[in-house]
């Protein structure tokens, strides 16, 4: 248990102070007792104004989630007793987030309030998930002559939603199959887009007559529209590996920042439009997938999935678990930097199995070997040669690949998905 | 950024400089020259090397302000001064007591402030306010120390100075502990 304890001034202030004025008393010396006469002062004001309780600590915040690049306020309280004068709070910020002030703050403790505050400010500069760790407080009186603490505050658990850039992408998706949503469909139906004026049918309705038309051939016509429709999207996002060096939010990203970067403003695109989202990751050990479903809480599950990513910790998973249970059509928005063999069998699976394919190159642009090996740099640079090749055997069987430089780049892949739709391909099943 | 970190690419900090910091110990370093320099003003008896001896004791001290060594500092200060100074009405007592004061709150100040953490305005305010409180009452004390000195024997002054002290200080201190406790703190 932390009680008040006497401080090294303290002794200091006493020892010096009485030490000097014992001997001037004993000597006549009045210009010892004038030496002794501040730490004297200063050590008797100390006792006299000695703290009589101990304070209680407040930690309110013990969860947070925020976004990257969001500021927030990480708050610790102390109690206010008599003979509490200072109120100190320091801490060890984790990689990834920026405080202000740095290492804590010391306070002066409040004279009208009940609670001293020592507000911090944070501010998270890469996803994830991490803790606050090795903060602690400690409170002093008078002089600096009494200590209580300091006492390790709890972990605060921080969750940093990777951010979603605005998109304004008006591409449509290819291959749609729903009953509901804003994508145009192939077919004609019941929705808003219009089609073309054809003769009327059993069946049709009778707000659909199109008089002007009718009036004219003197036969009934109806205006045809396309109906609206959704889609169904997969994202899959390749975790085994995390290339480059990530400097946070504002500088050089790695590969599985710009992915998760990537895979968050893709499915905000798609649940804003209506579609249905489904996320899965390979790579990466505990996270596997977020059911395919639609709407905004869609978007936070598929958020609170992807900072729980750990590259590179189930690298021999096999490729066949990402596509199972997901049916042909679905659009799959692949997140791979294309360096380990497994992405490129992942796309000949999924095409295999009849799906539309986009890949999002991840692989940053000035990612490279750090070692000075030269076997290591002839070895990544064989690499990117046949990464190289592979993209373009990808390009032939109808695969875009599109590097991410922002929200835009799924228009381009949609767009070049769009245009391949009518060459016909074949699939195996 | 409140500060001048030096850290690895994994985050691990090997240097925290704060402008604050500087300043405390500049101050503090300040201070104990000034201390010798009133001493070896006073046209003091022996050798100056217990100067040095004092310097290497007070960089320890900024150096771990949170241990024994600012202790050692003043005490080996006070003892040359006990055996070095000849005038014992000498002027350059106030000052040199002056700056052991500003020592020991710098000392003090950085034991209670891990590094890194800048020093805010109010805590200034407050170290300045009861710095100065203190430092008043002891120009009061030098100043009816040397007055006295000329009027009646040494004995009776000091007895008297330190009456002054015993009865005077507590009352001072018990006033400013419950200004504070009632809310009067600025």
């Amino acid at each position: 248990m932390t009680t008040w304890q006497p401080t090294h001034a303290h002794l200091r202030a006493t020892a010096v102070g009485f030490g000097l004025l014992v001997p001037g008393v004993a000597f006549a010396r009045p210009d010892l007792v004038v030496l002794a006469t501040p730490l004297v002062v200063a050590a008797v004001w100390a006792t006299l104004a000695r703290p009589a309780a101990e304070p209680d600590i407040d930690c309110p915040v013990t969860a947070l989630t925020v976004y990257e690049a969001e500021e927030f306020t990480w708050t610790a309280k102390v109690s206010s007793v008599p003979g509490l004068q200072r109120v100190v709070t320091f801490h060890q910020s984790p990689q990834w987030l920026d405080a202000e002030p740095e290492n804590g703050r010391v306070v002066e403790a409040s004279a009208t309030g009940a609670w001293t505050e020592t507000p911090i400010a944070m501010r998270a500069t890469r996803w994830g998930r991490r803790t606050l760790p090795q903060s602690a407080v400690a409170a002093f009186g008078a002089w600096c002559a009494w200590r209580w603490g300091p006492v390790p505050l709890p972990e605060t658990r921080l969750t940093v939603l990777p951010v979603t850039a605005p998109d304004d992408s008006r591409a449509p998706v290819p291959h749609p199959r729903g009953l509901v949503g804003m994508e145009q469909s192939l077919r004609l139906g019941d929705g808003s887009e219009f089609a073309k004026v054809r003769p009327f049918r059993p069946g049709d309705r009778l707000r659909r007559i199109h008089w002007p038309v009718s009036a004219r051939t003197r036969e009934l016509h109806v205006t045809a529209t396309y109906a609206d429709e959704d889609a169904r999207v997969l994202v899959l996002v390749d975790a085994m590996r995390d290339l480059g060096e990530s400097r946070g939010i504002e500088d050089a990203p790695s590969s599985m920042d710009i992915a998760t970067r990537a895979a968050s403003a893709i499915s905000e695109h798609f649940l804003r439009r209506g579609d249905r989202v489904e996320l899965r990751v390979f790579g990466a050990w505990g996270v596997s997938r977020v059911p395919v479903a639609s709407g905004l809480p869609q978007l936070r599950r598929i958020l609170d999935t992807l900072t729980l990513i750990r590259p590179g910790t189930a690298r021999g998973e096999r490729t066949w678990s990402t596509r199972m249970s997901f049916g042909e059509g679905t659009l799959v928005m692949m997140l791979s930097p294309l360096v380990d063999p497994a992405a490129t069998d992942q796309v000949a699976e999924l095409l295999r199995a009849g799906n539309t394919v986009a890949v999002i190159d991840t692989l940053p642009h000035d990612a490279t070997v750090t070692t000075d090996d030269e076997r290591s740099a002839l070895a990544w640079r064989m690499r990117m040669l046949e990464r190289r090749l592979e993209q373009h055997r990808l390009a032939t069987l109808g695969v875009p690949v599109v590097r991410w430089r922002g929200p835009h780049s799924l228009d381009l892949a949609l767009r070049t998905l769009i245009r391949q739709r009518a060459i016909p391909r074949r699939m195996v099943r | 950024m409140t500060s001048l970190t030096v850290q690895d690419r994994r985050g691990n900090r090997w240097l925290v400089i704060t402008p604050s910091r500087l300043a405390v110990v500049a101050l503090t370093s300040g201070s104990v020259a000034v201390a010798l320099g009133c001493l070896l003003a006073t046209g003091h008896r022996g050798p100056a090397w217990p100067a040095l001896v004092i310097a290497y004791l007070a960089l320890i001290a900024l150096a771990l302000p949170d241990g024994l060594a600012g202790l050692a500092t003043l005490a080996t200060y006070g003892t040359w001064w006990l055996f070095a100074v000849r005038d014992v009405t000498t002027p350059w007592v106030l000052p040199a007591a002056i700056a052991l004061l500003v020592f020991h709150v710098g000392v003090a100040h950085l034991a209670s402030v891990p590094a890194g953490i800048s020093t805010g305005r109010d805590t200034v305010w407050t170290w300045c306010r009861d710095g100065f409180l203190v430092a008043g009452f002891t120009a009061l004390v030098a100043g009816v120390a040397r007055y006295a000195h000329d009027l009646v024997s040494t004995g009776p002054t000091i007895v008297g100075l330190t009456l002054l002290l015993v009865v005077l200080v507590p009352l001072i201190a018990r006033r400013i502990g419950r200004d504070t406790s009632d809310g009067l703190r600025p």
